[in-house]
Protein backbone atom coordinates (compact mmCIF):
# COMPACT_ATOMS: atom_id res chain seq x y z
CA UNK A 1 0.00 0.00 0.00
CA UNK A 2 3.05 2.56 1.16
CA UNK A 3 4.65 1.42 -2.35
CA UNK A 4 1.40 2.60 -4.67
CA UNK A 5 1.31 5.85 -3.04
CA UNK A 6 4.98 5.87 -3.28
CA UNK A 7 4.12 5.67 -7.22
CA UNK A 8 0.97 7.38 -7.67
CA UNK A 9 3.40 10.72 -6.15
CA UNK A 10 6.02 9.69 -9.29
CA UNK A 11 3.06 9.64 -11.34
CA UNK A 12 1.94 13.28 -9.74
CA UNK A 13 5.37 14.75 -10.52
CA UNK A 14 5.17 13.51 -14.46
CA UNK A 15 1.72 14.82 -14.29
CA UNK A 16 2.88 18.04 -13.26
CA UNK A 17 5.35 17.62 -16.26
CA UNK A 18 2.63 18.28 -18.57
CA UNK A 19 0.25 20.59 -16.53
CA UNK A 20 2.64 22.80 -15.18
CA UNK A 21 5.63 23.21 -17.53
CA UNK A 22 5.61 25.61 -20.52
CA UNK A 23 4.81 24.75 -24.06
CA UNK A 24 8.02 23.28 -25.09
CA UNK A 25 8.78 21.41 -21.76
CA UNK A 26 5.34 20.36 -22.07
CA UNK A 27 5.63 18.81 -25.23
CA UNK A 28 8.86 16.88 -23.98
CA UNK A 29 6.72 15.76 -21.38
CA UNK A 30 4.59 14.36 -23.15
CA UNK A 31 6.77 12.32 -25.03
CA UNK A 32 8.23 11.45 -22.10
CA UNK A 33 5.30 10.28 -20.78
CA UNK A 34 3.91 8.53 -22.91
CA UNK A 35 7.48 6.45 -23.55
CA UNK A 36 6.81 5.59 -19.98
CA UNK A 37 3.24 4.83 -20.53
CA UNK A 38 4.32 2.60 -23.62
CA UNK A 39 6.90 0.93 -21.94
CA UNK A 40 4.72 0.24 -18.89
CA UNK A 41 2.27 -1.87 -20.70
CA UNK A 42 5.74 -3.71 -22.14
CA UNK A 43 6.63 -4.64 -18.25
CA UNK A 44 2.91 -5.47 -17.99
CA UNK A 45 3.40 -8.03 -20.71
CA UNK A 46 7.14 -9.36 -19.42
CA UNK A 47 5.55 -9.47 -15.81
CA UNK A 48 2.73 -11.54 -17.18
CA UNK A 49 4.77 -14.14 -18.91
CA UNK A 50 7.94 -14.13 -16.25
CA UNK A 51 4.67 -15.51 -14.14
CA UNK A 52 3.43 -17.63 -15.95
CA UNK A 53 7.34 -18.97 -16.73
CA UNK A 54 7.59 -19.62 -13.04
CA UNK A 55 4.06 -21.31 -12.38
CA UNK A 56 5.09 -23.87 -15.39
CA UNK A 57 8.76 -24.33 -13.91
CA UNK A 58 7.19 -25.26 -10.82
CA UNK A 59 4.86 -27.63 -12.21
CA UNK A 60 7.89 -29.04 -14.19
CA UNK A 61 9.46 -29.16 -10.86
CA UNK A 62 6.66 -30.96 -8.89
CA UNK A 63 7.21 -33.44 -12.13
CA UNK A 64 10.81 -34.25 -12.11
CA UNK A 65 10.63 -36.71 -9.55
CA UNK A 66 8.46 -38.78 -11.94
CA UNK A 67 11.34 -38.58 -14.65
CA UNK A 68 13.89 -41.69 -14.65
CA UNK A 69 17.16 -40.75 -13.41
CA UNK A 70 19.07 -40.75 -16.42
CA UNK A 71 16.09 -37.79 -17.64
CA UNK A 72 16.37 -36.16 -14.64
CA UNK A 73 19.31 -33.60 -15.51
CA UNK A 74 18.46 -33.09 -18.67
CA UNK A 75 14.91 -31.86 -17.58
CA UNK A 76 16.38 -29.92 -14.83
CA UNK A 77 19.24 -28.56 -17.18
CA UNK A 78 15.75 -27.46 -19.80
CA UNK A 79 13.73 -25.79 -16.71
CA UNK A 80 17.05 -23.87 -15.74
CA UNK A 81 17.27 -22.82 -19.56
CA UNK A 82 13.51 -21.60 -19.31
CA UNK A 83 14.23 -18.99 -16.44
CA UNK A 84 17.22 -17.77 -17.66
CA UNK A 85 15.85 -16.75 -20.85
CA UNK A 86 12.97 -15.05 -18.87
CA UNK A 87 15.82 -13.72 -16.25
CA UNK A 88 18.14 -12.48 -18.96
CA UNK A 89 14.52 -10.61 -21.07
CA UNK A 90 13.77 -8.72 -17.58
CA UNK A 91 17.67 -7.74 -17.05
CA UNK A 92 17.64 -6.19 -20.70
CA UNK A 93 14.42 -4.27 -20.07
CA UNK A 94 15.41 -2.82 -16.56
CA UNK A 95 19.08 -2.28 -17.05
CA UNK A 96 20.13 1.92 -16.30
CA UNK A 97 20.86 2.17 -20.20
CA UNK A 98 17.74 0.30 -20.87
CA UNK A 99 14.77 2.95 -22.83
CA UNK A 100 12.21 2.46 -19.59
CA UNK A 101 15.13 4.00 -17.69
CA UNK A 102 16.32 6.41 -20.28
CA UNK A 103 12.93 8.26 -19.89
CA UNK A 104 12.73 7.69 -16.38
CA UNK A 105 16.10 9.22 -15.97
CA UNK A 106 14.64 12.36 -18.54
CA UNK A 107 11.64 12.57 -16.17
CA UNK A 108 13.11 12.97 -13.04
CA UNK A 109 15.58 15.79 -14.68
CA UNK A 110 12.27 17.30 -15.98
CA UNK A 111 10.54 17.39 -11.95
CA UNK A 112 13.78 18.67 -10.76
CA UNK A 113 14.27 21.92 -13.55
CA UNK A 114 10.11 22.27 -12.46
CA UNK A 115 11.19 22.08 -8.90
CA UNK A 116 13.77 25.13 -9.57
CA UNK A 117 10.81 27.10 -11.07
CA UNK A 118 8.77 26.96 -8.38
CA UNK A 119 11.19 27.45 -6.06
CA UNK A 120 11.90 31.17 -7.96
CA UNK A 121 8.48 32.08 -7.77
CA UNK A 122 7.00 34.82 -5.62
CA UNK A 123 5.66 32.60 -1.76
CA UNK A 124 1.95 31.48 -1.59
CA UNK A 125 0.12 28.36 -0.57
CA UNK A 126 -0.25 26.77 -3.89
CA UNK A 127 3.35 27.71 -4.95
CA UNK A 128 4.58 25.78 -1.18
CA UNK A 129 1.67 23.03 -2.05
CA UNK A 130 3.30 22.22 -5.40
CA UNK A 131 6.96 22.72 -4.24
CA UNK A 132 6.01 20.10 -1.71
CA UNK A 133 4.57 17.59 -4.33
CA UNK A 134 7.21 17.92 -6.65
CA UNK A 135 10.08 17.27 -3.89
CA UNK A 136 8.24 14.07 -2.57
CA UNK A 137 8.10 13.24 -6.21
CA UNK A 138 11.10 13.64 -7.26
CA UNK A 139 11.71 11.25 -4.40
CA UNK A 140 9.40 8.69 -5.49
CA UNK A 141 10.96 8.80 -8.87
CA UNK A 142 14.67 8.26 -7.76
CA UNK A 143 13.16 5.79 -4.95
CA UNK A 144 11.33 3.99 -8.20
CA UNK A 145 15.02 4.32 -9.69
CA UNK A 146 16.47 3.02 -6.91
CA UNK A 147 14.27 -0.26 -6.59
CA UNK A 148 14.83 -1.02 -10.21
CA UNK A 149 18.55 -1.12 -9.69
CA UNK A 150 18.11 -3.17 -6.89
CA UNK A 151 16.20 -5.49 -9.00
CA UNK A 152 18.85 -5.51 -11.77
CA UNK A 153 21.20 -6.65 -8.69
CA UNK A 154 18.89 -9.12 -7.64
CA UNK A 155 18.60 -10.66 -11.30
CA UNK A 156 22.41 -10.64 -12.19
CA UNK A 157 22.85 -12.80 -8.92
CA UNK A 158 20.37 -14.82 -9.64
CA UNK A 159 22.26 -16.17 -12.96
CA UNK A 160 25.42 -16.82 -10.98
CA UNK A 161 23.34 -18.77 -8.63
CA UNK A 162 21.99 -21.23 -11.37
CA UNK A 163 25.64 -21.46 -12.79
CA UNK A 164 26.28 -22.88 -9.55
CA UNK A 165 23.10 -24.96 -9.31
CA UNK A 166 24.27 -26.50 -12.97
CA UNK A 167 28.17 -27.36 -12.04
CA UNK A 168 26.39 -29.44 -9.02
CA UNK A 169 24.71 -31.01 -11.04
CA UNK A 170 27.02 -32.00 -13.35
CA UNK A 171 29.48 -32.50 -10.83
CA UNK A 172 27.21 -34.71 -9.34
CA UNK A 173 26.47 -36.30 -12.50
CA UNK A 174 23.34 -35.67 -12.62
CA UNK A 175 20.10 -34.68 -9.91
CA UNK A 176 20.82 -37.45 -7.64
CA UNK A 177 18.43 -35.34 -4.80
CA UNK A 178 15.60 -34.24 -6.49
CA UNK A 179 13.70 -32.61 -3.41
CA UNK A 180 17.55 -30.37 -2.93
CA UNK A 181 16.88 -29.16 -6.46
CA UNK A 182 13.26 -28.58 -6.35
CA UNK A 183 14.19 -26.29 -2.77
CA UNK A 184 16.72 -24.77 -4.30
CA UNK A 185 15.41 -23.75 -8.23
CA UNK A 186 12.10 -22.56 -6.04
CA UNK A 187 13.99 -20.11 -4.17
CA UNK A 188 15.71 -19.02 -7.47
CA UNK A 189 12.16 -18.70 -8.78
CA UNK A 190 10.69 -16.91 -6.28
CA UNK A 191 13.23 -14.26 -6.63
CA UNK A 192 12.40 -14.13 -10.54
CA UNK A 193 8.51 -13.90 -9.50
CA UNK A 194 9.43 -10.87 -6.69
CA UNK A 195 10.88 -9.30 -9.78
CA UNK A 196 7.79 -9.58 -12.16
CA UNK A 197 5.67 -8.49 -9.86
CA UNK A 198 7.80 -5.25 -9.42
CA UNK A 199 7.40 -4.68 -13.16
CA UNK A 200 3.59 -5.67 -12.69
CA UNK A 201 3.41 -2.65 -9.96
CA UNK A 202 5.50 -0.11 -11.90
CA UNK A 203 3.54 -0.97 -14.85
CA UNK A 204 0.23 -0.37 -13.00
CA UNK A 205 1.70 2.95 -11.58
CA UNK A 206 3.98 5.26 -13.42
CA UNK A 207 1.34 5.53 -16.27
CA UNK A 208 -1.25 7.02 -14.15
CA UNK A 209 -1.75 10.94 -15.81
CA UNK A 210 -3.25 12.71 -12.82
CA UNK A 211 -5.89 15.48 -14.38
CA UNK A 212 -6.49 18.71 -12.82
CA UNK A 213 -8.94 17.39 -10.50
CA UNK A 214 -6.64 15.24 -8.76
CA UNK A 215 -3.78 17.67 -8.72
CA UNK A 216 -6.44 19.96 -6.60
CA UNK A 217 -6.97 17.47 -4.26
CA UNK A 218 -3.68 17.11 -3.37
CA UNK B 1 43.27 -4.76 4.06
CA UNK B 2 40.47 -6.94 2.30
CA UNK B 3 39.68 -4.13 0.42
CA UNK B 4 43.07 -3.36 -0.91
CA UNK B 5 43.28 -7.00 -1.67
CA UNK B 6 40.56 -7.19 -3.80
CA UNK B 7 41.76 -3.61 -4.96
CA UNK B 8 45.18 -5.19 -6.52
CA UNK B 9 42.97 -7.95 -8.09
CA UNK B 10 41.20 -5.88 -9.53
CA UNK B 11 43.96 -3.78 -10.73
CA UNK B 12 45.71 -7.04 -12.06
CA UNK B 13 42.66 -7.99 -13.83
CA UNK B 14 42.13 -4.22 -15.81
CA UNK B 15 45.26 -4.77 -17.24
CA UNK B 16 44.92 -8.55 -18.39
CA UNK B 17 43.56 -8.80 -22.19
CA UNK B 18 39.47 -8.61 -21.66
CA UNK B 19 38.09 -11.56 -22.11
CA UNK B 20 34.49 -10.81 -23.10
CA UNK B 21 33.74 -6.88 -23.63
CA UNK B 22 31.42 -6.94 -26.81
CA UNK B 23 31.53 -3.09 -26.01
CA UNK B 24 34.42 -0.77 -26.82
CA UNK B 25 37.17 -0.72 -23.50
CA UNK B 26 35.83 2.78 -21.95
CA UNK B 27 38.89 4.96 -21.38
CA UNK B 28 38.25 5.80 -18.15
CA UNK B 29 41.51 8.30 -18.41
CA UNK B 30 40.09 10.07 -20.82
CA UNK B 31 36.85 10.17 -18.97
CA UNK B 32 38.24 11.95 -15.82
CA UNK B 33 40.04 14.77 -17.52
CA UNK B 34 36.85 15.10 -19.59
CA UNK B 35 35.02 15.67 -16.25
CA UNK B 36 38.19 17.96 -14.91
CA UNK B 37 38.31 20.11 -17.72
CA UNK B 38 34.63 20.65 -17.49
CA UNK B 39 35.11 21.35 -13.43
CA UNK B 40 38.00 23.27 -14.31
CA UNK B 41 36.25 25.75 -17.12
CA UNK B 42 33.24 26.58 -14.94
CA UNK B 43 35.81 27.16 -11.72
CA UNK B 44 37.43 29.77 -14.27
CA UNK B 45 33.96 31.45 -15.33
CA UNK B 46 33.13 31.68 -11.72
CA UNK B 47 36.41 32.85 -10.46
CA UNK B 48 35.64 36.18 -12.61
CA UNK B 49 32.39 36.40 -11.90
CA UNK B 50 32.19 38.50 -8.98
CA UNK B 51 34.26 41.06 -10.96
CA UNK B 52 32.61 41.17 -13.54
CA UNK B 53 29.29 41.95 -11.53
CA UNK B 54 31.26 44.14 -9.27
CA UNK B 55 31.96 46.06 -12.71
CA UNK B 56 28.32 46.68 -13.52
CA UNK B 57 26.87 49.63 -13.47
CA UNK B 58 24.02 49.89 -16.29
CA UNK B 59 21.87 47.79 -18.17
CA UNK B 60 24.49 46.49 -20.89
CA UNK B 61 27.08 45.67 -18.55
CA UNK B 62 24.51 44.01 -16.59
CA UNK B 63 23.48 41.69 -20.11
CA UNK B 64 27.10 41.22 -20.98
CA UNK B 65 27.48 39.94 -17.34
CA UNK B 66 24.30 37.72 -17.75
CA UNK B 67 25.14 36.41 -20.87
CA UNK B 68 28.61 35.25 -19.19
CA UNK B 69 26.78 33.29 -16.76
CA UNK B 70 24.38 32.28 -19.19
CA UNK B 71 27.04 30.50 -21.46
CA UNK B 72 28.48 28.89 -18.27
CA UNK B 73 25.55 26.93 -17.44
CA UNK B 74 24.60 25.96 -21.35
CA UNK B 75 27.95 24.97 -21.28
CA UNK B 76 27.59 22.82 -18.62
CA UNK B 77 24.68 21.53 -20.00
CA UNK B 78 26.12 20.70 -23.85
CA UNK B 79 28.97 19.19 -21.22
CA UNK B 80 26.99 17.02 -19.35
CA UNK B 81 23.66 16.31 -20.80
CA UNK B 82 22.03 13.27 -22.09
CA UNK B 83 23.28 14.13 -25.95
CA UNK B 84 27.04 14.54 -24.05
CA UNK B 85 30.26 12.15 -25.00
CA UNK B 86 30.59 11.91 -20.46
CA UNK B 87 26.87 10.57 -20.56
CA UNK B 88 27.67 7.70 -23.40
CA UNK B 89 31.01 7.19 -22.31
CA UNK B 90 29.55 6.55 -18.53
CA UNK B 91 26.63 4.39 -19.83
CA UNK B 92 29.04 2.74 -22.10
CA UNK B 93 31.51 1.87 -19.03
CA UNK B 94 28.71 0.30 -17.10
CA UNK B 95 27.24 -1.87 -19.88
CA UNK B 96 31.17 -3.34 -20.66
CA UNK B 97 31.90 -3.67 -16.70
CA UNK B 98 28.74 -5.16 -15.76
CA UNK B 99 29.34 -7.77 -18.71
CA UNK B 100 32.60 -8.21 -16.90
CA UNK B 101 31.29 -8.82 -14.04
CA UNK B 102 28.76 -11.47 -15.60
CA UNK B 103 31.45 -13.20 -16.82
CA UNK B 104 33.83 -13.51 -14.04
CA UNK B 105 30.62 -14.44 -11.73
CA UNK B 106 30.54 -17.65 -15.02
CA UNK B 107 34.17 -18.48 -14.66
CA UNK B 108 33.99 -18.19 -10.99
CA UNK B 109 31.67 -22.18 -10.53
CA UNK B 110 35.12 -23.48 -11.34
CA UNK B 111 37.33 -21.13 -10.11
CA UNK B 112 35.52 -19.55 -6.88
CA UNK B 113 38.77 -17.12 -6.35
CA UNK B 114 36.99 -15.05 -9.21
CA UNK B 115 33.94 -14.15 -7.56
CA UNK B 116 35.94 -11.99 -5.08
CA UNK B 117 36.88 -9.96 -7.73
CA UNK B 118 33.86 -10.24 -9.80
CA UNK B 119 32.31 -8.67 -6.51
CA UNK B 120 34.84 -5.80 -6.76
CA UNK B 121 33.58 -4.99 -10.33
CA UNK B 122 29.73 -4.98 -8.61
CA UNK B 123 31.33 -2.48 -6.01
CA UNK B 124 32.90 -0.21 -8.67
CA UNK B 125 29.37 -0.58 -10.60
CA UNK B 126 27.73 1.07 -7.84
CA UNK B 127 30.16 3.75 -7.67
CA UNK B 128 30.12 4.53 -11.41
CA UNK B 129 26.39 4.61 -10.60
CA UNK B 130 26.94 7.09 -8.06
CA UNK B 131 28.49 9.23 -10.11
CA UNK B 132 26.13 8.90 -13.09
CA UNK B 133 23.36 10.26 -10.67
CA UNK B 134 25.31 13.26 -9.58
CA UNK B 135 25.87 14.35 -13.90
CA UNK B 136 22.52 13.74 -14.22
CA UNK B 137 21.52 15.96 -10.94
CA UNK B 138 23.59 18.69 -12.37
CA UNK B 139 22.80 18.67 -16.11
CA UNK B 140 19.57 19.37 -14.81
CA UNK B 141 20.40 21.51 -12.14
CA UNK B 142 22.87 23.37 -15.21
CA UNK B 143 19.07 23.28 -17.37
CA UNK B 144 17.09 24.90 -14.45
CA UNK B 145 19.69 27.76 -14.13
CA UNK B 146 19.41 28.63 -18.29
CA UNK B 147 16.01 29.00 -17.82
CA UNK B 148 16.56 31.27 -14.40
CA UNK B 149 18.88 33.30 -15.98
CA UNK B 150 16.77 33.69 -19.55
CA UNK B 151 13.79 34.53 -17.17
CA UNK B 152 15.80 37.34 -15.04
CA UNK B 153 17.64 38.87 -17.85
CA UNK B 154 14.60 41.07 -19.10
CA UNK B 155 14.10 42.23 -15.18
CA UNK B 156 17.41 42.74 -14.51
CA UNK B 157 17.83 45.43 -17.26
CA UNK B 158 14.66 46.54 -16.56
CA UNK B 159 15.95 47.48 -12.69
CA UNK B 160 18.92 48.94 -14.31
CA UNK B 161 16.25 51.54 -16.37
CA UNK B 162 14.25 51.92 -12.78
CA UNK B 163 17.52 53.14 -11.41
CA UNK B 164 17.15 49.95 -9.10
CA UNK B 165 20.99 49.20 -9.04
CA UNK B 166 20.91 47.28 -5.92
CA UNK B 167 17.89 45.27 -6.51
CA UNK B 168 19.91 44.21 -10.37
CA UNK B 169 23.24 43.07 -8.34
CA UNK B 170 21.23 41.16 -5.56
CA UNK B 171 19.65 39.12 -8.75
CA UNK B 172 22.99 38.54 -10.54
CA UNK B 173 24.51 37.78 -7.08
CA UNK B 174 21.64 35.23 -6.58
CA UNK B 175 22.16 33.54 -10.00
CA UNK B 176 26.04 33.76 -9.44
CA UNK B 177 25.66 31.86 -6.32
CA UNK B 178 24.00 28.86 -8.00
CA UNK B 179 26.53 28.89 -10.52
CA UNK B 180 29.64 28.31 -7.46
CA UNK B 181 27.02 25.39 -6.10
CA UNK B 182 27.40 24.12 -9.56
CA UNK B 183 31.34 24.87 -9.50
CA UNK B 184 31.45 22.75 -6.02
CA UNK B 185 29.86 19.95 -6.73
CA UNK B 186 31.90 19.54 -9.98
CA UNK B 187 33.79 19.08 -7.47
CA UNK B 188 32.39 16.21 -6.21
CA UNK B 189 31.81 14.84 -9.75
CA UNK B 190 35.62 15.14 -10.34
CA UNK B 191 35.92 13.15 -7.14
CA UNK B 192 33.42 10.70 -7.37
CA UNK B 193 35.09 9.88 -11.05
CA UNK B 194 38.77 9.81 -9.24
CA UNK B 195 37.26 6.81 -7.18
CA UNK B 196 35.30 5.11 -10.19
CA UNK B 197 38.77 5.55 -12.42
CA UNK B 198 40.81 4.30 -9.80
CA UNK B 199 39.57 0.88 -8.14
CA UNK B 200 42.54 1.82 -5.38
CA UNK B 201 40.26 4.09 -4.14
CA UNK B 202 37.68 1.74 -3.31
CA UNK B 203 39.70 0.60 -0.11
CA UNK B 204 39.05 3.86 1.13
CA UNK B 205 35.55 4.06 1.64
Amino acid sequence: MIALTRYNLAALALGLVIAAASPAVAQDGLIRQEQLQDLSVEFSGIATRVQQSVSATMASMENLATYAPDEQTEQAFLILDAIEVETRGVIDTIKVTSPFMSALDDARASVLVLLRREQRDPQSTSRDARIAALTTALASIEDQAQQIQDAEGTLTALLADHAQLRAQILRDGGVRRVQEFVADLSNLTADLGQMASVLDEISQNVVVVPTDASLATE
Amino acid sequence: MKMIYRSALVALLASATPVLAQTEEPDMVELVESVTLIATGLSNRVATLSEVIAATTDGDTAAQALAEMLEAARQMQADLGSDSEVWQDINAMLEVWGERRDDLRARAVPNPALAEIAETWQARIDEALTLRDQILNQSAESQALIEQIEAQREVVIALYEANLADQALATMRAISDELGQMNEQMTSIVNQAGIVAEPSNLATE
